[in-house]
């Protein structure tokens, strides 16, 4: 019997510990984790959490204090997310907060939120538009990957480019090879206040038998106004156009709030990671601040009704009687002409933020 | 950080050696965090600096104690508040200096008494500038702001009590559950203060309601 030898490839205890040395001296000798650095108002701290007992594994949120007009943000969450000054606020009066109730935390009570939902940036994410120039030439555009992030190794993604006339489609592929993968949400704050509202309603004008409608501004809300800012997670934060005046015309009533984007958290996947592998902790986070002092905000003035003249008529005609029933006939039109030159003026109260 | 954990023992195999690393590493894992700075030092070691409590020096820094409230220095329009010493009873600039701007010796600046009982039904209290411009002469202009129309005072609501003058929230103090107790003091104003009266004419119901006020508006405030 013939016998093979074989080198098995091993690490001598000596090389090892050589090795631990330089490891040791290529890892961090000291980080100590404390909160009592200053934290501009609206800082957002994601971290990861994990409940063995309760079986939680999941990225969870804070965001620091924050004011407008010197109240604090509001948040709605699910109460075993809410600090213990928070259910000691609301049970105060007897009530006793259930284990799964949704309660409004203020941001002053250190209230914890769960990430909800992601949008995916670069490599693995829908095209959010179309461009499309004079010549037919279309162009696929999508939320663009920050720098910051293409250097950590997030693909710019897929784009397709193509004809409209002549049919060829084109898809430019991912310059990276196995790119990470990018995740982001958006927290927004929003501000109720009172908006401009366009209301009909139809007149008797008598002398000459008929009706008449009658538009007119109501300054108003459908529903009480919250005083204090709120804070919500979005996966993709678009901020709402511009108040159009034709909108008012059309009986479209001006929006209630106003809002501010307060932060995006990103998340970065680890190399080699695939689009359909769960956000876990794993993941490093990113914020990128929008808001970094406390506010001041006014709404617009609320438009005061036109002083114009009013369109009259003086033919002397029937002593007197055809002029008073022709001027009672313009009185409609001439209320409808000052509110709409009012709606023209002002066509919404959106506000302003300012730092303080 | 001693590195004798992760060396081989006798009669160790190298699975249960690399499982043990795998162990101290994760253990060693820095979270990306604002405070943590990095930094390669001699021998290719890598420190990790925590960044030290540095408290932030902003104008109108507000803290909060048993023996009152103080408000370091900040300015409305180019001027120092007042505020009243609860100590000498005397209302002072916020800067210890007086009218001339010469620091007054062997005085410290004025400390605001808090008052608890005056707080929000759910445990708030408002630490105010409040400006209150002098009337106007007959010839319908304003005098000039001075610091004496400028105080910081106690306050229930951000925006202050009507009483015609301008309220401006510098900090809110959160009570403890039983109200005995300074909970937390949030500042909420971190810059110096530009203030500007919007006037408008009074409407007809303002009127009804106040007849006095011939002139209503919006007191607005903006950093500086």
């Amino acid at each position: 019997m013939s016998s093979h030898k074989i080198d098995i490839p091993t690490i001598p205890a000596s090389l090892w510990n050589e090795t631990m040395d330089v490891i040791a001296r290529r890892l961090p000798i000291n980080f100590e984790s404390f909160h009592q650095i200053w934290q501009h108002p609206w800082t957002v701290s994601p971290f990861w959490f994990e409940d063995e007992k309760e079986r939680i594994k999941e990225w969870r949120f804070k965001v620091a204090p924050g004011f407008v007009n010197g109240l604090h943000y509001e948040c709605d969450i699910k109460s075993p997310l809410a600090s213990a000054r928070t259910i000691e606020r609301l049970e105060v009066d007897g009530k006793k907060v259930g284990k799964e109730e949704v309660v409004t935390a203020w941001g002053i009570e250190s209230p914890t939120m769960r990430v909800d939902g992601t949008r995916v940036i670069g490599s693995g994410s829908d095209p959010t538009g179309v461009s499309v120039t004079e010549s037919g030439d279309l162009t696929t555009t999508a939320e663009a990957v920050p720098k910051f992030f293409q250097k950590l190794g997030v693909g710019k993604g897929v784009q397709l480019t193509g004809n409209l006339t002549s049919g060829v489609q084109e898809v430019v592929q991912e310059e990276q090879k196995d790119p990470r993968i990018l995740r982001a949400f958006d927290i927004v704050m929003r501000l109720d206040r009172i908006s401009l509202r366009v209301e009909t309603g139809d007149i008797e004008v008598a002398a000459i038998g008929g009706f008449t409608q009658l538009l007119s501004i109501a300054v108003g809300r459908s529903s009480p106004a919250n005083p204090s800012p709120t804070i919500y997670q979005t996966s993709k934060y678009v901020a709402p156009p511009p108040s159009n005046p034709a909108d008012l015309f059309e009986g479209i009533g001006d929006r209630e709030y106003d809002e501010l984007k307060v932060a995006t958290v990103f998340f970065l996947s680890p190399p080699e990671t695939t689009l359909d592998e769960p956000l876990d902790g794993s993941w490093t986070p990113y914020v990128r601040h929008d808001l970094f002092w406390n506010l001041a905000y006014l709404p617009a003035t609320i438009p005061t009704a036109l002083d114009s003249t009013p369109i009259t008529i003086r033919t002397g005609l029937a002593g007197g009687i055809g002029d008073a029933i022709g001027n009672q006939i313009l009185s409609p039109l001439n209320d409808a002409y000052a509110e709409a030159v009012t709606r023209a003026k002002a066509r919404s109260l959106e506000g302003s933020f300012w730092t303080v | 950080m001693n590195s004798d954990q992760i060396k081989v023992r006798a009669g160790e195999s190298v699975e249960e050696a690399w499982n043990r690393l795998v162990v101290w590493v994760e253990s060693l894992k820095l979270t990306r965090h604002p405070s943590y700075r990095v930094k390669e030092i001699a021998g290719g070691g890598i420190q990790v600096i925590s960044n030290q409590v540095t408290q932030f020096s902003h104008p109108f820094y507000t803290s909060a104690s048993f023996s009152g409230i103080r408000v370091s220095t900040g300015i409305v329009n180019g001027l120092v508040p007042m505020m009243k010493d609860h100590i000498t009873s005397r209302t002072k600039r916020i800067d210890n200096r007086d009218e001339k701007g010469k620091p007054i010796a062997k005085e410290s600046p004025p400390m605001l008494d808090l008052d608890l009982a005056k707080s929000s039904e759910d445990g708030r209290i408002f630490i105010c500038v409040r400006v209150a411009p002098a009337p106007k002469n007959s010839k319908g202009t304003a005098p000039e702001l001075t610091s004496k129309e400028i105080t910081i005072v106690q306050a229930i609501k951000p925006d202050g009590i009507k009483d015609g003058a301008g309220y401006h929230p510098l900090a809110m103090i959160y009570l403890s559950q039983d109200r005995k107790s300074i909970g937390q003091v949030f500042q909420i104003t971190h810059h110096n203060l530009l203030y500007r009266f919007q006037e408008r004419n009074a409407t007809a119901e303002e009127l009804l309601e106040s007849p006095k006020e011939k002139t209503v508006g919006r007191h607005i405030f903006r950093s500086t």
